[in-house]
């Protein structure tokens, strides 16, 4: 019965609970506000968004429920304590005669109550993240490094326009899967937005991530940008190194060598009108990294 | 690549994987909080089919019926097993839940749609599998993984009983009296309430705090291992792809609604590879690993996972002899398509995940 327990497995008992109900309360406020302030986008795709709002908020409902209840067998036990201490009648040590499951720091369970404040660090680390202002931007452009840096690829002799075409990265990279659709494309002008990742002043790979349900399954649509060999223009990488831009070029697609993929290219050819400048343009971060 | 970006990097893989399974493991302990209040001690026993296979098969199918991800199921499978719903049937429904079920089927077969038109460079068929191919084989294959390892923890769970369980896990023991039930005891609104509040709260600490130390041994390992290192490797060796396969699926802890996507991005990986990723990744990955170790001891968890590995293995071998032999035969190569028109023609079709 709960008066039976030792006044150190007493102690234990609030203590875990007031730990309990004062961490769900803080992942459960962080979660309601990474959806409040849309930092949640940094990390899942928008069918998540309601989700953790809900998760959030019933969190906090358990928490308040909780307190209530601990609140009030507090007052319970103190009742009880001025009571005569001769419980015979109940049979047992450790269960409360009036129910066998009323939690209370009497009650007959098989949790594991014991104090372990270890639990409780591991649990504060979103929690001090989110105060830390972490996460606060997508993948930098060169996580995991990039394939296509590796590859000795030259720019053909010329790429004939033959047309204009408003498609995003997605419909890009799978356009590279079928020979109809790359023969379609081969020409168009396109423009993209990404990540710029440096190679040479004459080539860099633009870099977006697609999601699926979260960061972790980001996936590289990278595609390779290069210079018209015969333009003077340069794109300097110190200018450009960590930035978004947006690059306005033809399509074209290399064989990857030893593979029998296509590689998404887009070749630059900068003009008096259209100075290399006008072809890739710096821009503020959007506010979703991920193309979806 | 500097060190704060990897930080940084570090950091949004880590609070992704927790706040995508946050509201999920939530709502699992709120149910568990409900199950161990509300649902009285005898009522699964009473409605489980004598046939402990036949248990065992609705338990792999249950998912169908009611959907639950990897993470969220964790804490209700814990209180149903306390309820006394036989723990092989749990194990099936843990290990098939997540693949066999409606929202994860659907995911499968868009992300792989448009697949079996895939070409080699010089134009021929590449035979990779379409929506159709990949989402019945892994509804298949994961079936068949979660009975046989259902039957083998039956058979253990007769040797050894409750020694293979946390104490949290262990079924409460009945009445003295078979077939008695206990007399339900009188309980207010609000006692009920509170009970169900301080099961959820405990049960939601318990497992989050693993689901924190898994995400964060998950994020470590994605800085380390690429997907470009394990699609390099595994280029053109059947066995190694699966194997790496398999291990990728491992690493990277992906909820199965999504990792079709991941998988379908490995363009040119044979079929039967990206099979063993998406079979194995919903049963056995380093998150789940820690969540588990807060309902069966190890001796259980490295038996499942022990059966788990060697027949998503087999199968998935299987599978590649099977198809690498078969499917050039049933199917056709397709046939040259006339060329768009300048002016008039729409961009081709290109419904290949990318």
């Amino acid at each position: 019965m709960a008066h039976n327990l030792s006044h150190d497995d007493r102690n234990a008992y609030y203590l875990n609970q007031l730990f309990t109900i004062f961490v769900c309360g803080a992942l459960g406020g962080v979660a309601v506000m990474l959806w409040w302030n849309g930092t949640i986008a940094l990390m899942l795709h928008p069918k998540f968004f309601l989700w953790v709002l809900l998760g959030g908020m019933t969190l906090l409902m358990l928490v308040v429920l909780r307190a209530v209840a601990v609140w009030r067998s507090v007052d319970e036990l103190a009742l009880v304590s001025e009571q005569t201490h001769d419980h015979d009648h109940c049979g047992h040590e450790h269960e409360p005669c009036h129910h066998q499951h009323a939690h209370g720091p009497g009650h007959a369970h098989d949790h594991e109550h014991g104090w372990a404040p270890w639990r409780y660090v591991v649990l504060l680390l979103p929690v001090v993240l989110y105060l830390l202002n972490l996460p606060n931007q997508g993948f930098s452009a060169d996580a995991g490094g990039s394939e296509l840096n590796r590859l000795a690829l030259n720019v053909p002799e010329s790429v004939r326009s033959t047309g204009q075409v408003n498609i995003g990265f997605v419909e890009l990279q799978q356009a590279s899967l079928t020979s109809e659709s790359r023969e379609y494309y081969e020409g168009k002008t396109v423009t993209l937005t990404g990540q710029y990742l440096a190679f040479s002043p004459k080539r860099f790979t633009l870099r977006r991530y697609k999601i699926a349900c979260c960061a972790a399954d980001a996936v590289k649509l990278d595609a390779v940008i290069m210079v018209d060999d015969k333009s003077p223009e340069k794109v300097d990488p110190d200018t450009y190194r960590d930035k978004w831009v947006e690059v306005t070029g033809r399509i074209h697609f290399f064989p990857k060598p030893g593979s029998n993929e296509f590689i998404t290219a887009l070749i630059l050819y900068p003009t008096k009108d259209e100075p290399i400048n006008k072809l890739v343009k710096i821009i503020p971060p959007p506010a979703t990294p991920w193309v979806n | 690549m500097d060190n704060i970006a990897k930080v940084k990097d570090f950091v949004l893989t880590f609070t992704s994987i927790f706040y995508e399974a946050l509201p999920f493991i939530i709502l699992g302990a709120v149910i568990a909080g409900i199950l161990e209040e509300m649902l009285p001690q005898r009522l699964i026993t009473r409605f489980l089919p004598r046939s402990r296979t036949l248990a065992i098969v609705i338990g792999a199918v249950l998912g169908l019926v009611f959907p639950m991800c990897e993470c969220g199921i964790i804490p209700v499978m814990r209180r149903l097993i306390r309820k006394g719903l036989p723990l092989s049937c749990c194990v099936a429904y843990l290990l098939a839940g997540p693949i066999i079920n409606v929202v994860v089927m659907l995911s499968t077969f868009v992300a792989f749609s448009g697949m079996e038109n895939a070409v080699e460079p010089g134009g021929g068929p590449a035979y990779q599998m379409g929506g159709w191919w990949m989402m019945s084989l892994r509804v298949g294959l994961g079936f068949l993984v979660a009975v046989g390892t259902a039957h083998i923890v039956e058979w253990q769970y007769r040797k050894q009983g409750s020694k293979l369980l946390m104490p949290l896990a262990v079924p409460t023991k009945l009445d003295a009296k078979e077939g008695v039930d206990e007399p339900e005891e009188k309980r207010s609104a609000w006692q009920r309430l509170s009970n169900i509040t301080d099961t959820a709260l405990h049960d939601f600490i318990d497992i989050t705090v693993f689901l924190i130390l898994g995400a964060l041994l998950a994020a470590f390992t994605r800085q380390v291992v690429t997907q470009e290192m394990i699609a390099d490797l595994s280029r053109n060796h059947a066995i190694l792809s699966i194997v790496l396969m398999m291990l990728l699926a491992v690493l990277l802890c992906l909820c199965s609604e999504a990792d079709a996507f991941v998988a379908a991005s490995f363009i040119t990986l044979r079929p039967a590879a990206k099979l063993a990723f998406l079979v194995l990744g919903p049963m056995l990955d380093l998150k789940l690993y820690m969540m588990y170790t807060r309902v069966f001891r190890p001796r259980l968890i490295y038996t499942i996972f022990l059966s788990v590995i060697v027949q998503v293995f087999i199968y998935s071998y299987v599978t590649h002899l099977l198809w690498e032999h078969y499917a050039p035969q049933f199917m056709s190569a397709p046939a040259p398509k006339p060329k768009p028109g300048p002016a008039s023609a729409g961009p081709p079709s290109t419904s290949q995940a990318s």
